[in-house]
């Protein structure tokens, strides 16, 4: 009996690999294009779970609604806000962070990178719980009250807009710094010790050494490391759904989705907010690997065709995230 | 090279290939099967249907009791399997719901928080109780069972009531004001020989609690929120909004309340007075036990409790909590989920739910017949809260009317809404809420 799979025997190769991957597209195709194609779809559309019978397509009127609102616009200025300050906060407390353990810690870094990693293995829902209740002074529970103390008592951080932003920037640093850190420790440990050696040589100082070795050699590292917590800051949920409850404007723009499509079942209304939060998301990512993703330096010079130099960013990129995984 | 070993590669080329098929095909049906699993319907095992509840987590265990005791009670007929929910209102609101709208049909009872029923009903989550209720609807606590009704129909019968109490230190201040202006007077008093100690601690957090205290002055005020059709906002109407919301605003200018309060729950309230620190609380009953037995508690036999305030010369009002059973719609055993939700809120069960767990009863009969007056000394004072109870606004968007009221409530005690804009914008953003229209 002829096997069923005998046809892939007389397809060369390339055309092999093609079919090969085949169900891995398929499945591509539904967990990650379906639903935001869905998501699309129905943010067309006047839906809610609740009456399923007023289903009508009303074109762009969700997202009209959504951007002429004042509510959307406080929680995009709480989203940017945090993002800025939380990624601005964890890349240079991470580069610092990075740069000590590269240097001085020599063969325990493997016992350090485990422990460094704590926070940021800590489910964030508990991370998040802990920091409220820092943050609160009145609580009473036993093994924090010593941290309490750190924080005077009549203060209150979570009563206003911004201290309770800042509280959440806090956390975050708090979480995510280990998390960048490690990402640009495997790229310095994967920078050549002889550039240094000659710059030295050359008498170059310690600053000049930095911004000319250092930094252009961990350019990919940078950008896989501001991309990735960008993306993850402008989707930012958690901290603010536990810590505030989005009192005192502080909802981001993933918890008005929450509303309206967990607590309110308007999928037309919740599936707008959530594309436009995916559009946002899209946006930064392009302006990261557009702009700040040029190619190491040296590389402008040799005039490569653009599609050249597209590709070698990416595979610099695709290398760091690499990195960041054995890491 | 010779042929021989070209040929050897292929077939090994070949077996390769085929291994690699199968694996991939493998891989895909298999995570499409393990998303799709599990769906087999196991509700009919062993022939007794089983009965879906939806209802609370309850560490305590006293639920799995009930059930097995009412199994027993039923003969047989029907065995429960509850579904927890929890632990917050809102999110339980959100498990629920995600459910009932997806016609699960594996629920039949529902416990219903008192202020679902119109958005339950109106959605055709739960099915219309009129008949069966109707027959003994004398038995029950006349606020609780208004809870039920919508539409001049009953969705369900009461189970469990709640009104709040005003707790006081007996040691700090002699009798329990009657109005919440004698409370501030009485908090300033304290404050002239305690100055370190915090004045009134209530829910004052954005969220569900943040609205039953927030109606509670509202009322207490002599506003009202919608009109009996539960179509008008009636909020802007007088003065009574302005005034609750200026005397809130005061207390909180004034040190009468910590500024944390404006982050506080339930719980939040009852550790900052069980810790000392604070003169007042308004709380549900279930503290009273807790602050009593509870080792870290310093306050035991130091305070006392009383009826709710009301505002000076206008109104006194006490916001009632509680829960409701329903049956769902999707219910393929509506008779016998009735006879489990009699069995589940009979008199025994009810009685010992309010001893064990601050639950209160909504049988008339047991605030009369003595039989908790040992266990629960207050019972009369709740009985005179439950008299005066009043439901929140019934509308079947009271979801999105409730965010506006704790939003507005919680921006004046943060000092970052006026009084006067609180109010006004509470009427336009309600009305358009009842409207179905909320603004996003």
């Amino acid at each position: 009996m002829r096997s069923p799979f005998a046809v892939l025997d007389r397809l060369d190769e390339r055309r092999l690999g093609l079919v090969l991957v085949i169900p891995a597209i398929v499945l591509m195709l539904i967990v990650a294009a379906y639903p935001v194609l869905s998501a699309v779809w129905m943010s067309l559309h006047r839906y809610n779970v609740k009456v399923p019978q007023d289903y009508a397509f009303i074109g762009f009127s969700n997202y009209a609604r959504i951007l002429a609102s004042r509510t959307w616009w406080t929680a995009m200025e709480t989203t940017v806000g945090f993002a800025v300050l939380s990624v601005t906060c964890e890349f240079f407390l991470g580069l610092v962070m990075a740069l000590v353990m590269n240097r001085a810690l020599g063969k325990a870094t493997g016992a350090v990178r485990v422990a460094v990693l704590v926070p940021w293995a800590t489910i964030t829902v508990v991370t998040a719980l802990a920091w409220k209740w820092i943050f609160t002074p009145t609580f009473t529970f036993g093994a924090l009250n010593w941290v309490m103390g750190l924080f005077a008592e009549e203060s209150c951080v979570l009563c206003g807009r911004w201290t309770s932003i800042l509280a959440m920037v806090f956390a975050d640093t708090w979480k995510t710094a280990p998390f960048i850190a490690l990402l640009l420790l495997a790229g310095l440990q994967s920078i050549d010790g002889e550039m240094y050696e000659a710059a030295d040589v050359d008498g170059a100082s310690k600053w000049t050494q930095f911004t000319r070795i250092t930094v252009p050699a961990l350019k990919p590292a940078i950008l896989v490391a501001l991309l990735f917590r960008s993306l993850d800051s402008l989707r930012m949920f958690d901290l603010a759904y536990v810590m505030t409850n989005g009192a005192n404007d502080t909802k981001t723009t993933s918890m008005l989705s929450y509303d309206y499509l967990i607590r309110r079942l308007d999928m037309g209304v919740g599936s707008a907010m959530s594309v436009l939060v995916f559009v946002t998301v899209l946006i930064v990512a392009f302006i990261f690997v557009r702009v700040l993703g040029a190619a190491p330096e040296g590389a402008d010079k040799v005039k490569k065709p653009k599609r050249a130099r597209r590709s070698a960013e990416l595979e610099s990129v695709t290398d760091a995230m690499g990195r960041a995984q054995i890491a | 090279m010779g042929r021989d070993s070209e040929a050897g590669q292929g077939d090994m080329r070949r077996s390769r290939i085929r291994v690699a098929a199968c694996a991939s095909v493998l891989l895909v049906a298999g995570l499409v099967a393990a998303g799709c699993g599990g769906s087999a319907d196991d509700a009919n095992a062993g022939g007794v249907p089983t009965l879906g509840f939806m209802t609370w987590r309850d560490q305590t265990g006293l639920d799995e009791k009930n059930f097995r005791m009412c199994e027993k009670q039923g003969g047989g007929k029907y065995r429960i399997a509850s579904v927890p929910m929890g632990p917050s209102v809102d999110q339980a609101r959100e498990q629920l719901t995600r459910r009932l709208a997806a016609g699960d049909s594996s629920i039949d009872m529902i416990n219903l928080d008192v202020v679902w029923t119109a958005e339950f009903a109106d959605a055709n989550w739960i099915i219309d109780l009129s008949k069966r209720v109707e027959p003994i609807k004398d038995q029950y606590v006349g606020a609780a069972l208004d809870s039920t009704y919508y539409k001049k129909k009953y969705w369900a019968i009461p189970v469990g009531t709640n009104a709040a109490l005003l707790y006081y230190r007996s040691d700090l201040v002699k009798q329990a004001p009657k109005t919440w202006e004698e409370m501030a007077a009485d908090i300033k008093t304290v404050h002239e020989t305690t100055p370190d100690i915090n004045g009134f601690v209530f829910q004052g957090a954005s969220y569900e609690g943040g609205s039953v205290d927030a109606t509670e002055f509202l009322l207490g005020a002599g506003a009202k929120i919608l009109d009996p059709s539960g179509k008008h906002v009636q909020v802007a109407d007088g003065d009574g909004a302005e005034y609750a919301f200026g005397w809130l605003h005061d207390l909180m200018k004034d040190g009468g309340a910590p500024k944390v309060v404006t982050t506080f729950m339930e719980e939040d309230s009852r550790l900052a007075f069980q810790k000392g620190d604070a003169v007042f609380m308004r709380n549900w009953p279930y503290a009273w036990a807790l602050m009593n037995q509870d080792k870290a508690s310093k306050v035991k036999g130091k305070f006392d409790i009383a009826p709710l305030p009301g505002f000076d010369g206008r109104s006194q009002a006490s916001v009632l909590g509680g829960q409701n059973y329903g049956i769902a719609a999707t219910s393929k055993h509506p008779d016998l989920a009735w006879e489990a939700m009699m069995c589940l809120s009979s008199a025994p069960v009810q009685r010992i739910k309010a001893v064990k767990k601050g639950e209160m009863p909504t049988l008339k009969a047991l605030y009369t017949d003595g039989s908790l007056d040992k266990d629960i000394p207050f019972l009369d004072v709740l009985a005179k809260g439950l008299e005066t109870g009043v439901n929140r606004p019934t509308t079947p968007y009271y979801n999105d009317a409730t965010i506006v009221i704790y939003q507005a409530y919680n921006d004046v005690l943060n000092g970052r809404l006026s009084p006067k804009d609180a109010v006004k914008q509470m009427q336009h953003k309600l009305q358009a809420a009842v409207d179905g229209k909320a603004e996003i």
